[in-house]
């Protein structure tokens, strides 16, 4: 497995690579978080993920199928640690369930999945965030 | 000898993650989604352990449970998201039940080596 060592985080790319349906529904919150974050426009973050600016505006569009090279590159930015990666996947089918039983007991499941992300990471900080909100629309 | 584990799980993702974890600690890893599948999958291959979703889209998965539990003695641990399920489930003859939202990938790793090398103890 390669695993890509940063300043505070470690995380494995073949673990972001397994996340395509998650994260196909997320990339463009993700994408513009970080240009947001970064002070990047669409062309230099496209630069930064080796893709064509067009490429970028139609990914953010949900216009277009992702790679699964491109998502695993999309969240390296993110550096998302194995168990946040876990927790997102879990809140996802946890908001499944919900649409699909229409059952709003599942709601503490999810706020006690929430409460498991170290908002003192950003990227957990980020998913939390997304996840918060969806929860509330 | 190296322990192997059924994973019947049709989130894609969480079946990734799942092998991911697993095969990093030397399980030999299969995934299936359906009944057919998992018995098909039982039958012809040799499998210490079966990790087991309850709500897939095709079948009931304690009806994938009990057609387990009638036709092998392999153990099987549920992996869910509804607790309330977690008694009758065992009543029916799971070794484990895994609530999604409250364990980690430790605490899935720790109940996959429990039971599937008390299988290749016996």
């Amino acid at each position: 497995m390669c695993c890509l060592i940063g300043q505070r985080h470690v995380y494995c790319i073949a673990e972001i690579g397994a996340c395509q349906y998650l994260f196909k529904i997320m990339i463009g919150y993700i994408s513009r978080h970080l240009r947001e974050k970064n002070n990047l426009t669409v062309a230099e973050l496209a630069r930064r993920l080796s893709i064509n600016r067009a490429t970028l505006f139609r990914f953010e569009k949900g216009e277009k199928n992702l790679s699964e090279e491109l998502v695993v590159r999309v969240l390296s930015e993110l550096k998302l640690k194995r168990e946040a990666i876990f927790n997102s996947l879990v809140i996802l089918e946890l908001f499944h369930l919900r649409d699909r039983f229409k059952d709003l007991g599942v709601d503490k499941q999810i706020l006690d999945v929430l409460r498991k992300f170290d908002t003192s990471d950003e990227g957990e900080q980020f998913m939390c965030t997304y996840f918060t909100t969806q929860l509330n629309n | 000898m190296k322990s192997s584990v059924l994973i019947v799980e049709d989130n894609k993702d969480l079946a990734d993650f799942y092998r991911i974890i697993l095969e990093e600690q030397q399980y030999s890893v299969a995934l299936v989604e359906n009944l057919e599948d998992t018995l098909s999958h039982l039958k012809k291959n040799t499998c210490d352990l079966v990790l087991l979703d309850l709500l897939l889209e095709e079948d009931s998965g304690k009806d994938i449970l009990k057609e387990i539990k009638r036709l092998f003695t392999i153990p099987v641990v549920i992996i869910s998201n509804l607790p309330h399920e977690r008694n009758e489930c065992l009543s029916l003859g799971a070794v484990g039940f895994i609530v999604k939202s409250e364990t980690e990938p430790e605490g899935i790793l720790e109940v996959v080596k429990k039971f599937a090398s008390k299988k290749c103890l016996e």
